[in-house]
């Protein structure tokens, strides 16, 4: 891939990541928000099936963030890309890529934690619920600090294709 | 047979009740995650079209907070049924409705704030650290809601959302 400052409109392989990573985003939003609905619903005299929801819920976000960082970490992806051709941002992607390592660890040791609890009535929702919330509240700030890391790394690229849309 | 047709009608009611209310959920939490949406595309370098989103989802947020509270005062809500029939959980009912009437302050102070502050000068992650605050709390709130309505009603206000 060609460098930012070298030409101002996406090549097709970033044309591509782009949208690799807009699918990505996607699938890890749907869980988000399947995570916060169970999260959400009625738990106190419903202890058992709101946890085995959650559960279920907290799978699928980290199945969706395994595949997700895949892509991520992929040579041709957007921030390989970044921190290949732009010195100055690579310690923002490296930075990227240690918290969501860490959120993920996170949504691991939370899944094994909750799976052995003894038993599902004994789960504190009240705590629970915090924990999850703190961890969702990390994961929509990464993906804002990537939004924004994207955005000035292709910055004469977004804006050469806001201008042709503006134009059509 | 009159009690059984008053135990019908009851629960009637209580079903479009609990419908309507769910609906207002829905509507509401859309606009939440409209308002995340917005907040998490890029900012920096693009301030102006980053708050005029901003704000457009937090207004949208906005109105539909105020057509839950509207629904929700009315005398056949679900939060009016279990304020009169369930003097144990009259306390949390007034709680909850207190909570939501200063998110909604909450939201239209924000809105009003970015409408009244040129984007250039605005504290981006200010701005986004102040919107996580508010989705948490307007999660949290709909949470104790649900648990409200399940101890009162065995219904699952959340299996909507």
């Amino acid at each position: 891939m060609a460098g930012w400052r070298e030409r101002a409109r996406f090549t097709s392989s970033e044309r591509a990541g782009l949208d690799m990573r807009r699918a990505d985003q996607d699938r890890t939003l749907d869980a988000i928000h399947h995570l916060e609905a169970a999260l959400g619903s009625a738990a106190p005299g419903r202890e058992g099936s709101w946890l085995r929801d959650v559960l279920d819920a907290l799978e699928l976000l980290d199945e969706a963030m395994n595949e997700e960082r895949r892509n991520a970490e992929a040579v041709d992806s957007l921030l390989s890309d970044i921190a290949r051709t732009q010195p100055r941002l690579r310690t923002r992607v490296r930075g990227l890529r240690a918290q969501y390592r860490h959120v993920r660890d996170t949504i691991e040791q939370l899944r094994g934690e909750l799976a052995s609890r003894p038993s599902e009535a004994s789960a504190d929702f009240a705590d629970i619920r915090q924990r999850l919330a703190w961890l969702l509240a990390a994961l929509r700030h990464q993906r804002s600090r990537e939004s924004d890391l994207i955005y000035e790394a292709y910055y004469d690229a977004f804006n050469t294709d806001i201008e042709a849309e503006n134009a059509r | 047979m009159d009690d059984t047709i008053d135990a019908i009608e009851t629960d009637v009611a209580r079903s479009e009740a609990v419908a309507t209310n769910r609906t207002d959920r829905k509507r509401s939490l859309d606009a939440l995650h409209q308002v995340e949406f917005s907040a998490a595309t890029a900012g920096p370098g693009r301030e102006i079209d980053w708050v005029s989103d901003v704000r457009g989802a937090l207004g949208a947020l906005e109105d539909a907070l105020a057509v839950q509270a509207q629904n929700s005062a009315v005398s056949d809500s679900p939060l009016s049924d279990i304020e009169v029939e369930e003097p144990r959980l009259r306390n949390r009912v007034v709680q909850l409705r207190q909570r939501y009437a200063d998110l909604r302050q909450r939201v239209g102070e924000l809105r009003s704030q970015l409408d009244a502050t040129a984007p250039e000068s605005l504290d981006l992650a200010d701005v986004r650290r102040r919107l996580e605050a508010l989705a948490g709390e307007l999660r949290y709130q709909r949470a104790r809601e649900a648990d409200l309505v399940y101890e009162a009603y065995s219904v699952d206000l959340g299996a909507g959302d």
